[in-house]
């Protein structure tokens, strides 16, 4: 009993700092117009929320009763949200099939490997930005063109940490599947690709950020729907609550792009539970 | 016992191996003849190439010079995979994402055998050795002395004609240690009966008791950095297969009189530089 309240009062605690940090803001965005002015109120992002939200009700109804389509450029937060969503998960997954394919291929031709190493080191640590305005030449300014930024600053990533996980399966197991006469195709599902999972999942963990900051950056170069065209033109009216709510609601994506990993991870990886039952 | 002259599993033939040109020589016209179906531990100092003669055995490494032979065939690492042979790391070698059984069926996925047959001589095995318990958990919950239990469990379900160990038990704890070698006879001892092939067992150990328990033949060997790694001592251990227990052997007389013998071959054993002794 006496764990039970305190494992209560530890989990209230994780919420204790948001709550100060909350109460403090609405405090300090309240002292001023200027301070209102340049870091808003929890209130004002709330009632901004608010009035996006009913955007999007209205698409709903539209769509509903009278078979409007939603329009493109719309104030809707969970229309735009979903946009940049869409684009972040459709890159993150391309980017990470795409990426894992030709790491663990990298590892099967190790000559190959040697020459492809630096250049994907290079690619990889290219931020997306700086080749973002060409990418409307090359792509166009449709949601087509953010999936391929988001593929672009996930892909040579995900190849790098699937190289380096092939490159991490133990040499006792492998030479454990050579005395057993395994061909390279059981190496390859029964040894290789469970070896490398770790640095798969760790690789989808560290692109969820890139694959969202792919989506944004085409967004923010050109675009008619997303929260990174909110952003970009609520920065530009000076319009604090709104991007605010465009951040938070990046961040919402963010965790739930997490979340789903951790649902793969956790499926995937029972067997590090010690004294995990099987089947 | 039969008229016929038992054949060799394993020869040696003059085989040499360095690991890099400027290092001196590990083997160097090295020969070695392992009869079918014998028992032979191969006990030497750690880095006097132990592991190197094994998995050269394996077809794992090549030898530089000179032929391994399998039955009387020369054989290259490329016929690895293709020998009817098992092999026990020092390390257990289990998957650490499948489970117990998952993992003693390894090998006979991997060699396309039947594997509802040996699903039910894995469970046999394991419920022989008292693992029935844990088929469904993984490796990390296992100890140590369990975990090699799967190890030999995952090899012998393949019915090997030659079976190699590499300090198995090396990194047991004691009891572990008796309780795992008194396994290891009692397995070998039931393939032979039911195996239609004889099994051939090498064991490598640093451990001279372990070496005279398990083995019905101890080959000493030495050398290595001063000289090439050759043969010190070479002597037959004349113990009835009902007397052969880690416990009793350790309290009785043979053991004693064999180590002495071995050890003293060791003891007294000083390396000729550039020379292997023989």
């Amino acid at each position: 009993m006496n764990l039970g309240w305190r494992s209560t009062l530890s989990r209230a605690a994780v919420w204790l700092p948001l709550l100060v940090g909350l109460l403090a803001w609405q405090y300090v965005g309240s002292t001023s117009s200027s301070t209102a002015f340049f870091f808003s109120t929890p209130t004002q992002v709330l009632s901004t929320a608010g009035s996006m939200l009913s955007a999007d009700w209205a698409l709903l109804t539209d769509a509903v009763a009278n078979g409007v389509a939603p329009v493109a450029p719309n104030d809707g937060l969970l229309w735009n949200s979903g946009v940049t969503g869409f684009e972040a998960i459709s890159g993150f997954i391309i980017g990470n099939l795409v990426g894992t394919a030709i790491g663990i291929g990298l590892w099967y031709t190790r000559s190959v490997a040697r020459v492809a190493r630096p250049y994907l080191v290079a690619l990889g640590a290219l931020p997306v930005f700086a080749i973002a305005p060409m990418t409307i030449l090359w792509f166009g300014i449709g949601i087509g063109a953010k999936v391929d930024l988001a593929i672009l600053s996930t892909v040579f990533l995900a190849a790098s940490q699937a190289f380096k996980g092939a490159e991490q399966v133990d040499p006792l197991l492998l030479r454990r599947f050579m005395v057993f006469g395994a061909s390279r195709s059981a190496i390859f599902h029964r040894l290789l690709l469970p070896s490398a999972l770790v640095w798969i999942i760790a690789s989808l963990r560290l692109t969820i950020g890139a694959a969202l900051l792919g989506a944004f950056v085409g967004e923010f170069i050109a675009s008619e729907q997303g929260i990174g065209r909110i952003i970009i033109r609520a920065s530009g009216l000076y319009d604090t609550p709104r991007v605010l709510v465009g951040v938070f609601a990046m961040i919402a994506i963010a965790l739930a792009l997490d979340g789903l990993v951790g649902l793969v991870e956790r499926r995937l990886f029972g067997w590090r539970v010690v004294g995990g039952g099987g089947t | 016992m039969t008229g016929r002259p038992v054949e060799n599993a394993v020869e040696l033939r003059g085989v040499a191996k360095r690991f890099d040109a400027a290092a001196a020589p590990l083997f160097c016209d090295l020969s070695l003849s392992i009869r079918s179906g014998d028992s032979v531990a191969i006990v030497g100092p750690s880095g006097c190439g132990k592991s190197t003669l094994l998995n050269m055995i394996a077809l794992l490494e090549g030898a530089d010079a000179g032929d391994v032979v399998h039955h009387g065939r020369p054989k290259s690492t490329r016929d690895v995979g293709t020998l009817s042979l098992a092999y026990i790391f020092q390390r257990d070698a289990l998957l650490p994402w499948a489970t117990v059984l998952e993992n003693v069926l390894i090998g006979a996925r991997c060699r396309h055998r039947d594997v509802p047959e040996a699903l039910t001589r894995a469970r046999a095995f394991l419920t022989r050795v008292g693992l029935d318990g844990v088929e469904g958990r993984y490796p990390s919950s296992l100890s140590g002395g369990q975990r090699q239990l799967v190890a030999l469990a995952q090899n012998l379900l393949l019915e090997p004609d030659l079976l190699l160990l590499d300090e198995p038990f090396a990194h047991l704890d004691f009891p572990s240690k008796l309780l795992l070698e008194a396994e290891l006879l009692r397995t070998v001892r039931l393939a032979r009966a039911t195996q239609a092939r004889p099994m051939t067992m090498i064991i490598v150990t640093h451990d001279i008791a372990e070496a005279v328990v398990v083995a019905d033949r101890v080959v000493a060997i030495g050398g290595y950095p001063d000289a090439p790694t050759g043969v010190i001592k070479d002597i037959q251990i004349d113990v009835a297969e009902a007397e052969r227990d880690p416990v009793a052997m350790r309290e009785g007389t043979a053991l004693p009189f064999y180590f002495q013998e071995t050890w003293d071959a060791i003891k007294s054993f000083r390396p000729e530089p550039g020379r292997a002794p023989s």
